[in-house]
């Protein structure tokens, strides 16, 4: 490429291409892309519609029985408004906190380097049956540990109390517990775009003597518009198909949630009622469809948060006497968030069973040892999911940078309906969906029942439109001038994806990265459908011993892959800013050469 | 009254079945003195064995407790050296992946052992499981199978009894499920949530007892309603809730060894959670199949199957000595379902 002397005929062309705006043109690339997008679509589509048919048709004739079914559900209206509820409550609290922490790690002096980059984001690494079941330990209104905690302080002032004052069986329980679980997208979302973000137009606005708040609402937030819908996307998304926060909570809370009526119509009945899961989730589709073309509008329209070819590291604001407060704050979250949960449920492993009685005398690590160190098949579940979170999370994001940039260079028509025929079928349950991927795969001739690939191909079908929100926010931010100046300096599209995109997306492709490795490590509800002795999950034997064992037992193992989780979390927070780093220096000259990027 | 008709079907039912099998199983029954010295000392066995082996490893689809599906594992391996796997799901987790893969040609099951929802005799109607008289099983029905346990063609392997839990520091010993309503447990009752067939059969079952004034009651004492076994047992554990109807003692005895102060009961006339087996018609391991049956319906495997507290063989005794769970009961408490949840109060 460093041979290839501007062409006039060729930027001519690249001209036109884009006063007409976008023209597709078939290159090896392209090509591949197509392929790629493809494949994707075949994959969240044909199993879908294999249980569709199976579902629908009865009989050899089309029967819509079950839509009338659907509606008849006693309280539908009551569900639908405490998951409508629910969702935006937590969504609306997940977005001011998430954006809050990543504002004061990359743009203040509150930043303590690694420290400061991963808290907000353990949370997530404790799964969510574990973290449900941590707060029901902290917070129960008779024997929350966190309650009899206050109750014996103020008791000491002669206050008497029974219960409380806390219950997590409550609205504002179940919502804190789901907020707790969407922070780290937001966080994540905002910090990626911040770090990418030209501050230079912050400074100036700073120099030209506008204050904080000033710079922050005409400045700051305009260019994060992408990332935070972007982040209230996947919280939306994640929030409605979040199963078992709001099995353990709103069940004891007597609240009725979307998630727990298709589980129950799925994974508790026989013969299972698929129909009308499926139709309670075309509801769910709704929503996210709603929220998702909302989305898209403002990605597509937003030009403010792009990366210019030149740009460099924030100077970090200086908070002066708020800095500990700023500092209290993110400590003070993370401990809360995190270490609470995490401390209740070592505290339960370690006395063998929740008592608020704690008699530290009787402390054994002895529901440890029986589930995880002389228990084979937790062992090998731990190394099965730690491998398929490796490889599905890498196949899925080095695919979905490709598509990302590929559909934005697509007509904006084919662009939405490819991008949503790979997006939407992961919104349905993933339980019904884990039936067609048995429907289409495990007969002949692929048979792949009970097999590793059977899991990696279902993890990466209903995770990769997480990952893709990641990568398409990743995408927007670079501007289309770097792939025109590398393409007038004659380099192809796919030299262009590897030395231009590529590195300037990864951060958030790391990030993207992450988010996809703790949800398939985790995974308990596609994994119930596809996994077995032969490739037993850790997700799957977390609920197992949930559902017929202990909470001791079942927090040592959820522990153990938390800390692992954790490690690698944060082990690519350290190499995500490297590679942030990196990118934002300015681009050597051979990138550049022949090409006028001012 | 509406219990003893319904036993007098089951039991008619299961008189001529097994009287039929009976017969069939004579014919193979353990009699013959050993013909080869490494045998079993039963020709059809030693033979099923040896077939067996030559197709090799054989699956076990189940929804047994993991620790019990463990140790048979292992028995029925240094037993017969043929390898077993397993996929240990719930019930209707079992029922969608068979179903699915039966649909796709893809049969992996060799035998399922799963509750007793209907979906075992909806196969046997399908011809997706054969009826084990017709199977040729070496012994079978044996001696530890009583009629009561062999049911149109799959047989009860386990019966789970629905107990009550209670915590010993602060609950009045319980014994009855009159004792539920004391008023010391007024606000201190956990329950499961009705959405699991298994407890809305609990239910149903009370209130033809005991009328649905009783589940009112009860619903007047509910502290919360829970989801999974592990939260109603660290419930009663840390005295958050006292007493629990409907558990089953292997997790309260996890905790117990643990140093909970946990008890437990079970009551007259509880519900009976029978675990059924299956064979599969089209099994990819047609001999290793027949040995598995074999092997589950042996004094051995009965014996490994019902080796936790809670759980009780299948003898013509603990079959008297409560309601069973099955498709025509769990239809009838589904009927039911809305009252139910209403006279609780949930």
């Amino acid at each position: 490429m460093a041979d290839a002397a501007p062409n006039p005929t060729r930027a001519d062309t690249t001209a036109i291409d884009r006063r007409e705006g976008k023209r597709f043109r078939f290159t090896p690339f392209s090509i591949f892309s197509g392929l790629l997008a493809l494949a994707l679509v075949l994959l969240a589509m044909v199993p879908l519609i294999a249980v569709l048919l199976r579902a629908f048709i009865q009989d050899g004739k089309l029967d819509f029985a079950a839509i009338a079914d659907t509606l008849a559900i006693p309280d539908l209206g009551e569900t639908l408004l405490t998951t409508l509820w629910i969702t935006l409550a937590s969504g609306a609290v997940s977005l001011v906190i998430g954006a809050i922490l990543a504002w004061l790690n990359e743009r203040t002096d509150a930043r303590m380097g690694i420290l400061t980059d991963a808290l907000p984001l353990i949370a997530f690494v404790l799964p969510p049956i574990a973290g449900a079941v941590g707060w029901v330990l902290l917070l129960s209104p008779g024997a929350g540990y966190l309650n009899v905690l206050i109750r014996d302080l103020v008791g000491i002032f002669g206050v008497r109390m029974t219960d409380g004052p806390f219950d997590i069986y409550s609205w504002y329980g179940l919502i804190f517990v789901y907020s707790i679980y969407q922070v780290p997208f937001s966080f994540m979302f905002v910090s990626a775009a911040l770090r990418n973000m030209d501050s230079s137009l912050e400074e100036a606005s700073r120099v030209a003597g506008h204050g904080l708040a000033t710079t922050l609402r005409r400045i700051t937030l305009p260019a994060l518009a992408p990332s935070l819908a972007g982040a209230a996307l996947l919280t939306v998304w994640t929030s409605l198909g979040l199963y078992s926060i709001p099995s353990v909570i709103a069940t004891g809370a007597g609240m009725k949630v979307l998630t727990v009526e298709i589980v129950n119509s799925v994974a508790f009945t026989y013969p299972a009622r698929t129909d009308i899961a499926v139709g309670l989730s075309f509801l769910m589709i709704a929503a996210v469809a709603i929220v998702w073309f909302i989305q898209n509008q403002v990605v597509r329209r937003s030009r403010h948060a792009m990366v210019g070819g030149k740009s460099r590291a924030a100077t970090p604001i200086r908070l002066g006497r708020w800095r500990i407060v700023a500092r209290i704050f993110v400590f003070g979250y993370a401990f809360v968030t995190t270490a609470l949960p995490f401390l209740a449920l070592a505290l339960v492993t370690l006395t063998g069973f929740w008592t608020p009685n704690i008699d530290w005398a009787s402390f054994s690590l002895e529901p440890f040892r029986r589930q995880v160190l002389e228990n084979p098949v937790s062992q090998e579940a731990l190394a099965n999911s730690l491998t398929l979170g490796v490889v599905g999370a890498t196949i899925a994001m080095l695919a979905a940078a490709v598509l990302s940039l590929f559909l934005l260079r697509m007509p904006t028509r084919w662009a939405r309906s490819i991008d949503g025929a790979i997006k939407l079928p992961s919104t349905l349950s993933h339980i019904v969906l884990a039936v067609g991927f048995i429907l289409i795969l495990a007969g002949p001739p692929f048979r792949l029942s009970g097999t590793w690939l059977i899991l990696l191909l279902a993890y990466i079908a209903l995770y990769y439109p997480q990952g893709a929100v990641a990568a398409d926010g990743a995408a927007a931010q670079v501007a289309p001038e770097l792939a025109e100046a590398s393409a007038v300096a004659g380099a192809s599209q796919s030299t262009t994806f590897r030395r231009i995109f590529l590195p300037l997306m990864v951060p958030g492709l790391i990030a993207g990265w992450a988010l996809l490795f703790v949800r398939m490590v985790g995974d308990l509800s596609a994994s119930a459908i596809l996994a077995g002795s032969g490739n037993p999950v850790v997700g799957r034997q977390i609920l197992e011993v949930f559902q017929n064992g202990t909470f001791s037992l079942m927090a040592s193992l959820a522990m153990t892959l938390t800390v692992i989780s954790a490690t690698v979390v944060i082990a690519l927070q350290i190499v995500s800013r490297r590679a942030a780093r990196w990118s934002t220096q300015p681009l050597s000259k051979s990138d550049l050469k022949g090409a006028s990027v001012r | 009254m509406f219990r003893s008709m319904k036993t007098r079907t089951a039991l008619a039912a299961a008189a001529l079945v097994g009287a039929a099998a009976l017969v069939a199983g004579c014919s193979s029954s353990p009699t013959s003195p050993s013909t080869a010295p490494a045998g079993t000392g039963d020709a059809a066995l030693d033979e099923l064995i040896a077939a067996a082996q030559a197709e090799g490893e054989v699956t076990l689809y189940s929804s047994l407790d993991e620790r019990i599906v463990q140790q048979i594992q292992t028995a029925f391996q240094d037993e017969y050296g043929v390898q077993l796997s397993y996929l240990r799901a719930t019930a209707a987790e079992i029922s969608q992946r068979f179903s699915a893969e039966a649909d796709a040609d893809a049969t992996v099951a060799d035998v399922i052992v799963t509750l007793n929802d209907g979906f075992l005799a909806d196969g046997i109607e399908q011809g997706r499981i054969q009826p084990l008289e017709d199977a040729d099983i070496p012994g079978y029905p044996g001696e530890w199978l009583p009629e009561e346990a062999q049911m149109d063609g799959l047989a009860v392997v386990q019966l789970t009894q629905l107990g009550m839990g209670f915590n010993t520091d602060n609950a009045p010993e319980i014994e009855t499920w009159e004792d539920l309503l004391d008023p010391a447990l007024t606000g201190k009752v956990a329950i499961s949530s009705p959405d699991s067939a298994v407890h809305l059969g609990l239910f149903y079952v009370l209130s033809e007892e005991y009328g649905m004034e009783f589940l009112e009651a009860l619903g007047a004492q509910v502290e919360r309603v829970y989801t999974s076994g592990s939260q109603v047992v660290e419930a009663l554990s840390s005295g958050e809730a006292w007493a629990a109807p409907g558990t089953v003692a292997t997790g309260l005895e996890i905790a117990k060894g643990q140093g909970a102060p946990l008890g437990w009961a079970i009551p007259e006339n509880t519900l009976l959670s029978p675990n059924v087996m299956g064979l599969v018609a089209d099994s990819p391991h047609p001999a290793g199949a027949r040995l598995l049956s074999h092997f589950l319906t042996s004094e051995e495997g009965l014996a490994l199957l019902n080796d936790s507290p809670g759980q009780v063989a299948p003898s013509t005794q603990a079959f008297e000595a409560g309601w069973l769970l099955g498709a025509e009961l769990s239809a009838d408490a589904a009927e039911k379902k809305a009252e139910i949840v209403e006279a609780l109060g949930i």
